[in-house]
C-alpha cells in the first residue's frame, strides 16, 4: 500500500511537471503569445517593448522563464498576472472554498439521486418506475449544462421570480458559509442543481447497469439461497459490489469537476471561484493565473484518482492481491 | 486603447431583434441632483490598473477619471461636446509658442493629493508622471515620445525628459516638442498624464493605499482583487471650477465578479444601481419595454469595419474594395448586431464633433459592386474571410461571405480565431488575412487617434501594425501629416473629415459599417448619467433619489 502511495505521488509530481511545461511551451509558441506587445499597448515604441522585455524578463531563454515562473509560483509565492498584475495565489486561495462549495454540494446530490434512481431502475427493471426513470435519466445526460444553468438563471431569477416559490433563489453571486450559511445554500442552489443534473442521468445509468449485473452473480444467488432477506442481500451483497464501478467513476469525475467542468459554470452563476478565474484567464491569454490554474486542475484529477484507487482497493478484496 | 473593452464589447453582443432606437448621452435625469447615499456599483472582472499610468481599458479609465485629474481635461459633457478639451488642473489653456512646439500651463496652486500625500499639487508631479512611464512600461509611452529628450531618457541617457521643465516656484510646467502636433492637448488630457506624487514607486501602485493617492473629489479607499472596489470622498478635495465636479454620492461600491446576465437580475431586485459593462444586448429589448425610464443607449466612440489587406489579391487592386463597399448592406449588418449601433461608411464617429461628416459614396448595389469585380478582372478570385470568433462577429463575416459570394468572388471560407489571440494575430503583418473583421475604440476624442493610428502607411511596421489594411498612399499620409501638425478646432476638424471621405474615395481600404453603441440598464433611483466616450458614465455626475 505504501509503495502504492509513493508511486502515485511520485507520479502526480511528474504530470504536475510536464503539464507545466507543456502549457507554458505552447503559450510561447501561440500566435498573440507575446506578453510584452500586448502590455506596450496599441502605441508601442521599440525601446519600451525591448523595456518591457527586459522588465519582466521575457528577454531571457526560455527555461530560464520557465524556471522563474515556477520559482514566483512554488517558492516566492509571489506570482502576478500580466493582465491586471494582481497576485494569482491570494486569487486562487480565495476561489477554492468558492469552487469546493460549489463542486462538493453537487457531487453530493448527484450519487444521492444517482444512485437512488439507479438502484431503483435496477430493482423495478422493465416495470413503468425503471422506464420513467431512464427517460429522465437520459434527458438529464443531454443537457448542456451551460444552456440549463443559463435558463433556470433566466427563468428563475428573471421571468418568474415573482412568483413567492422562486422569489428566495438570489440572482447569482456567492455568500461565505461562515458569514451565511443559509445564503451560501441559497446561492449555490441553481449552481448546485445545473451541475448535477447531468451526472444524476449518467451515475444513475452506471447504477442501474451495475446492479443487474450483480444481481446475477453466484454469490448472491448463494445469499438469497441461505435465506437472507431481499434487503439484506441488497445492501450487503449486492449494492457494495455495484458501487465499486461507482466509486472509480467519482474519483475521474469529481477531479474533473473541480479542474474544469466548473469553468462552464462559475460565469453562468458568477460565483468567481477558480473555473470564473480560470475562463477569464484564458480569455485575457494571461499566462501566469493560466498556468497556477492548470496545475491545480491537473493536481485534482490525479490526486481524486489516487484517491479513487485507494476506494476501490478498499472495497473489492480481490484487487488486493494482483 | 482598450483591448479590454474590445474584446467584453464584442464578446456580450449577441444576436437579438433590433431593439429600440434612440439614444443619448445624457440622461436620467429626475429634477435636481441630491446629494448623499452609497452608489452599488458592478463589474464583471477587475479593471485592468487603477494607476494612471498604467490604466488603459475603459473600466481603468472611467474610475480615475473619478479620482485624478490632470493639467486638461476632456468637457465633462456628452455628445459632440465631449471632444472639447477644457484646463482642470492648469489655470487655462495653455500657452502654445515656438510655432506650435511649446506648451506652457500654469497649475493651480490650491489641488491636494488626498491622504496620505496631504500635500499640493507642484508642477514637478506631472513631470514626473510623465517619467514615470518610461519605468512603468506604460503602454501610454508611445503618446509623448514626440517631447524633446524622450527618447534620450528612454534609453536611460538623461536623467530627465529634458524637454519637459517645470518650475514648482513659478508653478509652470513648458513642454517642448520636437515637431508641433495639435493633438498634445489630447495627450494632457488622458490619464497617462494625470499628476502623481513625486517619489511614486516604479511599479504598478494599484494595490497599495500608500501611492494610491487622488487629486479628485473621490479617492479609492479599498480594491481587493476578485472582490470589492470601494471609492470614498477625498477629504482634500474642494471644487476648483465648476468644471470639476464635487460628486454628489458619498460612497462608490463596486463589486467585482458581478456578470452581465446577474447584473440585470439584480437591478431588477433593486440590488443594484449600475453595472460597468453593456447589457447583454438579447436582454435590452425586453428591458427598454418594460423599464423605458432605465435603459439608455449610448453612443461610443468606435468604428466596426471590414478591413481588405491593400498587399494581397484581390484587394491591391482599388475597384475589388470599393465593390465591396457596394456589396455590403450596412442597415443589415447593423440588425446582425442586435440594432445598437449607427450604420455608417466614415471612419471617424459621431461623437468627433464637427470631424465627422457623414458621406454617402457606397448605396447598397450589388449590380454595381459586381460591375467593378468584372472590371478589375477579379472573378472568380479565392477569397478567405477573417473573424474573432466572439459573437456577433462570425455572423457578420458570414454576411460578408454571402455578399462577396453574389459579386462574383469566390470566398473559400470563414476563418473564425479564437478571440483571445485574434486582435493580436491582426496586427502582425505575417498572419495577416486578406479580408477581416476590425474594430477601433478611441484612445481619445479627435481625428488623429484614428485616422493617424490606423491609416498613416508611415506607420506600418511588422509586429504591432494598427494599419492592418497596409493602406499606404503617399497623398494620404501627406494630408494627415499636416493635419497633425495644425491646433485643435474646426479648421483641423474639417482637414480630418476631408480625409475620411478622401480615404473611403480613393484608397476603400476598409468597409466600415458600423460605430456600436453603449446599452445601459440602471436602477430607478440613479440619475445624472453622462456618457463620454473617453471615460464613460462619468461616475462624479451621478446621483441618487431618495426612495
Amino acid at each position: 500500500m505504501v509503495r502504492l502511495l509513493l508511486g502515485r505521488l511520485a507520479g502526480l509530481v511528474a504530470v504536475l511537471v510536464a503539464i507545466s511545461v507543456m502549457v507554458f511551451v505552447i503559450f510561447n509558441v501561440i500566435p498573440g503569445g507575446d506578453p510584452a506587445l500586448r502590455l506596450a499597448g496599441r502605441h508601442p515604441t521599440q525601446q519600451n517593448i525591448r523595456q518591457i522585455r527586459h522588465d519582466w524578463g521575457f528577454d531571457q531563454p526560455l527555461y530560464t522563464q520557465y524556471f522563474d515562473m515556477m520559482n514566483h509560483l512554488f517558492i516566492e509565492r509571489d506570482l502576478i498576472s500580466y493582465q491586471d498584475q494582481t497576485p494569482v495565489l491570494p486569487a486562487i486561495r480565495r476561489g477554492i472554498p468558492r469552487t469546493l462549495s460549489l463542486a462538493i454540494g453537487a457531487a453530493l446530490i448527484w450519487m444521492i439521486f444517482g444512485i437512488t434512481i439507479g438502484v431503483l431502475s435496477g430493482l423495478y427493471q422493465g416495470r413503468w418506475l425503471d422506464r420513467v426513470l431512464t427517460v429522465v435519466a437520459l434527458a438529464g445526460v443531454s443537457i448542456p449544462i451551460f444552456w440549463l444553468g443559463a435558463v433556470l438563471l433566466y427563468l428563475l431569477t428573471y421571468k418568474y421570480h415573482s412568483w413567492p416559490v422562486f422569489s428566495w433563489i438570489p440572482p447569482g453571486g456567492y455568500v461565505p458559509f461562515t458569514q451565511d450559511p443559509a445564503g451560501w445554500a441559497t446561492h449555490l442552489f441553481l449552481p448546485w442543481i445545473t451541475l448535477a443534473v447531468v451526472s444524476i442521468g449518467f451515475y444513475a445509468r452506471v447504477v442501474r447497469n451495475s446492479l443487474l449485473d450483480t444481481r446475477h452473480q453466484d454469490y448472491v444467488r448463494t445469499a438469497k439461497a441461505k435465506g437472507l432477506s431481499p434487503s439484506r442481500v441488497l445492501v450487503r451483497h449486492t449494492l457494495r459490489t455495484c458501487l465499486i464501478p461507482v466509486v472509480t467513476l467519482f474519483g475521474l469525475d469529481f477531479g474533473a469537476v473541480v479542474g474544469g467542468t466548473v469553468i462552464l459554470i462559475e460565469p453562468i452563476f458568477g460565483l468567481e471561484g477558480v473555473g470564473q478565474y480560470a475562463q477569464e484567464s484564458v480569455a485575457h491569454l494571461d499566462l501566469p493565473p493560466l498556468m497556477a490554474l492548470t496545475l491545480y486542475g491537473a493536481f485534482f484529477v490525479v490526486f481524486f484518482n489516487m484517491l479513487a484507487d485507494l476506494t476501490y482497493l478498499w472495497l473489492d478484496p480481490r484487487s488486493r492481491t494482483t | 486603447m482598450r483591448r479590454i473593452l474590445i474584446s467584453v464589447a464584442v464578446l456580450l453582443l449577441a444576436v437579438s431583434a433590433g431593439c429600440g432606437s434612440g439614444s443619448s448621452s445624457s440622461a436620467g435625469s429626475a429634477g435636481a441632483p441630491v446629494d448623499g447615499g452609497t452608489l452599488r456599483g458592478a463589474i464583471p472582472d477587475n479593471p485592468d490598473h487603477l494607476d494612471t499610468g498604467i490604466s488603459f481599458a475603459v473600466e481603468g479609465w472611467e474610475l480615475l477619471e473619478a479620482t485624478n485629474n490632470g493639467l486638461l481635461t476632456f468637457k465633462k459633457a456628452g455628445g459632440g461636446q465631449q471632444s472639447v478639451i477644457e484646463p482642470d488642473i492648469a489655470t487655462a489653456m495653455p500657452v502654445v509658442t515656438d510655432n506650435g512646439r511649446t506648451y506652457t500651463f500654469q497649475v493651480r496652486k490650491n489641488v491636494m493629493f488626498s491622504p496620505p500625500v496631504n500635500r499640493a499639487v507642484r508642477p514637478s508631479d506631472f513631470q514626473y508622471a510623465i517619467e514615470r512611464l518610461f519605468h512603468v512600461g506604460s503602454p501610454g509611452v508611445g503618446f509623448y515620445t514626440n517631447i524633446v529628450g524622450a527618447d534620450a531618457y528612454a534609453a536611460h541617457h538623461a536623467s530627465h525628459i529634458s524637454g519637459i521643465v517645470a518650475n514648482d516656484k513659478t508653478g509652470t510646467i513648458a513642454f517642448h516638442l520636437v515637431k508641433p502636433d495639435g493633438a498634445f492637448l489630447d495627450d494632457m488630457a488622458i490619464p497617462f498624464a494625470f499628476a502623481v506624487p513625486t517619489g511614486m514607486p516604479y511599479k504598478d501602485i494599484s494595490t497599495d493605499p500608500q501611492w494610491r493617492v487622488a487629486t479628485g473629489p473621490y479617492m479609492v479607499k479599498t480594491y481587493t482583487p476578485k472582490q470589492q472596489i470601494v471609492l470614498v470622498r477625498n477629504p482634500n478635495f474642494h471644487q476648483w471650477t465648476a468644471a470639476s465636479p464635487k460628486g454628489h454620492v458619498n460612497e462608490v461600491d463596486i463589486t467585482i465578479g458581478t456578470t452581465p446576465e446577474q447584473a440585470v437580475n439584480e437591478t431588477i431586485d433593486g440590488q443594484l444601481d449600475w453595472y460597468m459593462e453593456a447589457v447583454p444586448p438579447d436582454r435590452f429589448t425586453a428591458l427598454r419595454a418594460q423599464y423605458p425610464k432605465q435603459t439608455f443607449l449610448f453612443p461610443r466612440n468606435n468604428v466596426t469595419y471590414f478591413s481588405m489587406n491593400t498587399r494581397k489579391p484581390p484587394f491591391d487592386k482599388l475597384a475589388v474594395r470599393q465593390a465591396v463597399n457596394y456589396a455590403i448592406d450596412r442597415n443589415a449588418l447593423v440588425k446582425i448586431f442586435g440594432g445598437q449601433g449607427i450604420p455608417s461608411e466614415t471612419v471617424l464617429p459621431p461623437g468627433f464633433g464637427s470631424s465627422y461628416q457623414e458621406h454617402h459614396l457606397y448605396p447598397h448595389d450589388l449590380a454595381k459592386a459586381k460591375q467593378l469585380i468584372q472590371q478589375a478582372g477579379a472573378t472568380g478570385a479565392s477569397v478567405q474571410i477573417w473573424t474573432t470568433n466572439a459573437d456577433p462577429a462570425p455572423k457578420a463575416a458570414e454576411y460578408l461571405a454571402s455578399a462577396l459570394s453574389q459579386i462574383g468572388l469566390n470566398v473559400t471560407g470563414v476563418k473564425a480565431v479564437d478571440d483571445s489571440v485574434y486582435w493580436d494575430t491582426l496586427l502582425t503583418q505575417s498572419g495577416d488575412p486578406q479580408i477581416a473583421f476590425n474594430h477601433f475604440d478611441q484612445d481619445f476624442p479627435e481625428g488623429e487617434d484614428f485616422i493617424d493610428t490606423t491609416l498613416n502607411g508611415e506607420h506600418i511596421v511588422n509586429v504591432g501594425n494598427n494599419d492592418v489594411s497596409n493602406t499606404d498612399d503617399p497623398t494620404l499620409n501627406a494630408m494627415i501629416d499636416r493635419t497633425k501638425l495644425m491646433p485643435l478646432g474646426a479648421a483641423r476638424n474639417a482637414q480630418w473629415a476631408k480625409i475620411d471621405a478622401y480615404f473611403m474615395q480613393h484608397d476603400a481600404g476598409w468597409a466600415p459599417f458600423l460605430h456600436l453603441e453603449q446599452a445601459t440598464f440602471v436602477s430607478p433611483r440613479l440619475h445624472g448619467l453622462i456618457f463620454t466616450g473617453s471615460y464613460f458614465e462619468l461616475i462624479p455626475e451621478m446621483w441618487l433619489s431618495k426612495q
